[in-house]
C-alpha cells in the first residue's frame, strides 16, 4: 500500500519543515487523512503521487505558519538531528540553518529537488507553478544560499 | 548539498509513524469517496472503533494533565487524532478492506509499469516500433534500476542486432539480383503486457517480434515480489517439488487439449520430441490468482500454427 510503504519519505519531508517529531507525525497523519477524504477531487489517478505531495506540503506550510504565530521564538529544534560526524558540523549546520530560514516555497523546491530527487516537472505540478518558475526560483535560491554561506565564511 | 542530503536521509524515524499512518487510514476509511463521488462501503469493525476511541480519550486526558500541551491542529486533524493509537496493522490486514480499496489511489499498489521509451524507425530496410517498459514505484530503487536497465539494454541490443541482420539481408537480396524497390523492410517490434499487479506481485512480459523472411518471437518474463523486491521463482510458487508438479499438470493439460479438433502437439513421432519437462529457465508469468502460468514459445512443444501455449499450474494445497 502506497501510504504505508512511502511513510518514511512523508515523515522526512514533514520533519524538514517543522524540525519537531511530534509535529511531523501529526502532519503525516493529517495529510493522509485529508487526502483520503478528498479523493474525489483527484481527477487523474495517475497523478495521485504529485497530488498527495501537494497536500502534504500544504499541510506542512500551514503548520509552519501556525507555529510561527504561536511561538514567536525560533522553532527550529536541532537537538533531534542525527549525530554529525566531527568536521561536518559547522559549515553544514550553517547551510542547514540557511535552508531552514528559506521561504516555505523555496525550501520545498530544495527538498523535493535535492533530497527527494523529484523532476522539475513534478515539482512544478506539486507547487502549482510553471516549470520555468520553479527553475528560476531554484537557481535564485541556490545562488542566495551560496552568497549567504560565503558571507558567513568571510566573517570567520 | 550532499552532506545536507545525508543528514536529511538520516532523519530518525519514530516507531510511532506506522501506527499514525494506520490511524489516518482508520479515521478516513468510512469517508473514502471515489472520483465518481460514490462512497466505498468498507465494513468497519465497531468493536475496534469503540475500543480505539475509548483508549484515545484516556490518552487525551493523560496528555492534558501531563506536560505535553495539546496542539490545535485543525478540525480534520482533530478528527484523525481521535483514532490515533490502538489500531495496529489489523486495519490494513483486514481482507475485506484491502480487497475493496486496492484500486484506490494512495491505497492501491505503488508499483506500476509504464512506457519508458518509445522508438520508431521506418526506412527502406527496417520498420521498427519499440515500446520499452519501465517499472516505477518499487520500494528498492536499486532493484528497480537494475530491472529497467536490463530491459532497456537487452531490448536495444536485440533491435540493433535485428537491424544489422536486416542490412545484411537487403545487401544479399540486391547482390543476388533482387530489385531494391521490392525489398520488404524487416518489421521489428518491442512491446509489453502487464499480467498481474497487486500489492504483493508484479508480473509482466516484454515481447520482441521480428518479421522478415520468417517470424520470430522472443518473450522475457518479469515476476517480482513487491514485498521483498526479489524475483519470484516457480519454486517460490509451487514449492520444492515444483518441477514434478508443473510437469504432471502440463502433461495432463496437453493430453486434454490434444482431443480438440486440429490440435497437434509434438509427441516424438516424426522424430520431433514433444513436451518432456519444464526447463531450468522456464518462462512463466503469474495470473490474478497468484498461480504461475507456464508459457511455451511457438515451435517449442507444438507446430507453429498452435501459437504461443500457456498452462496454468495450481499450487499444491497448503502452500
Amino acid at each position: 500500500m502506497y501510504v504505508q510503504s512511502e511513510r518514511e519519505r512523508f515523515y522526512r519531508i514533514a520533519f524538514s519543515y517543522v524540525r519537531n517529531s511530534d509535529t511531523a507525525l501529526d502532519i503525516v497523519q493529517q495529510a493522509i487523512y485529508r487526502a483520503l477524504r478528498s479523493l474525489d477531487t483527484l481527477q487523474e489517478p495517475r497523478y495521485a503521487e504529485t497530488w498527495f505531495y501537494r497536500i502534504l506540503i500544504n499541510t506542512c506550510i500551514d503548520e509552519l505558519r501556525r507555529m510561527q504565530r504561536w511561538i514567536p521564538t525560533d522553532p527550529v529544534e536541532f537537538a533531534s538531528l542525527p549525530d554529525l560526524e566531527a568536521g561536518e558540523c559547522d559549515s553544514v549546520m550553517d547551510l542547514l540553518r540557511a535552508v531552514d530560514a528559506l521561504e516555505p516555497e523555496e525550501q520545498s523546491i530544495i527538498v523535493l529537488r535535492y533530497f527527494e530527487d523529484l523532476k522539475l516537472r513534478d515539482i512544478a505540478e506539486i507547487l502549482d507553478m510553471n516549470v520555468s518558475t520553479v527553475k528560476n526560483k531554484l537557481y535564485k535560491t541556490l545562488a542566495n544560499l551560496k552568497v549567504e554561506l560565503n558571507g558567513e565564511e568571510e566573517k570567520e | 548539498m550532499k552532506q545536507l542530503r545525508d543528514i536529511y536521509e538520516r532523519t530518525p524515524i519514530p516507531a510511532e509513524l506506522e501506527e499514525r499512518v494506520n490511524a489516518a487510514l482508520a479515521a478516513a476509511k468510512d469517508e473514502i469517496k471515489t472520483e465518481t463521488g460514490e462512497y466505498i462501503a468498507i465494513n468497519k469493525n465497531n468493536k475496534d472503533f469503540a475500543a480505539a476511541e475509548a483508549k484515545q480519550e484516556r490518552e487525551e486526558r493523560n496528555k492534558m494533565g501531563g506536560k505535553k500541551v495539546f496542539k490545535r491542529v485543525g478540525a480534520a486533524a482533530a478528527a484523525a487524532v481521535i483514532l490515533t493509537a490502538g489500531f495496529g496493522v489489523g486495519v490494513i490486514k483486514n481482507e475485506a478492506f484491502a480487497a475493496s480499496v486496492s484500486d484506490i489511489p494512495l491505497l492501491g499498489a505503488l508499483a506500476k509499469v509504464i512506457t519508458g521509451e518509445e522508438i520508431t524507425k521506418v526506412d527502406d530496410v527496417v520498420d521498427i516500433h519499440m515500446k520499452i517498459p519501465k517499472v516505477e514505484g518499487l520500494s528498492d530503487k536499486t532493484v528497480e534500476n537494475r530491472i529497467n536497465n536490463e530491459i532497456r539494454d537487452k531490448m536495444t541490443a536485440k533491435v540493433e542486432e535485428a537491424e544489422r541482420r536486416a542490412i545484411e539481408d537487403k545487401k544479399a537480396w540486391i547482390d543476388t539480383g533482387g530489385d531494391p524497390k521490392e525489398y520488404v523492410p524487416r518489421y521489428i517490434s518491442v512491446d509489453y503486457s502487464v499480467k498481474t499487479l497487486t500489492d504483493d506481485v508484479l508480473s509482466f512480459i516484454v515481447s520482441e517480434m521480428e518479421i522478415g523472411a520468417n517470424a520470430a518471437y522472443d518473450l522475457h518474463y518479469y515476476n517480482i515480489d513487491l514485498q521483498t523486491n526479489k524475483d519470484l521463482t516457480l519454486k517460490d510458487l509451487l514449492g520444492e517439488n515444483y518441477i514434478a508438479i508443473a510437469n504432471e499438470q502440463i502433461a495432463a493439460q496437453i493430453a486434454e487439449r490434444s482431443k480438440e479438433e486440429g490440435a497437434v502437439f509434438f509427441d516424438g513421432s516424426d522424430g520431433i520430441e514433444g513436451f518432456k519437462s519444464i526447463s531450468e529457465n522456464q518462462g512463466f508469468y503469474i495470473d490474478g490468482k497468484g498461480h504461475p502460468v507456464i508459457v511455451f514459445n511457438k515451435y517449442e512443444i507444438a507446430p507453429g500454427y498452435m501459437g504461443i501455449l500457456e498452462f496454468e499450474v495450481t499450487p499444491p494445497k497448503g502452500l
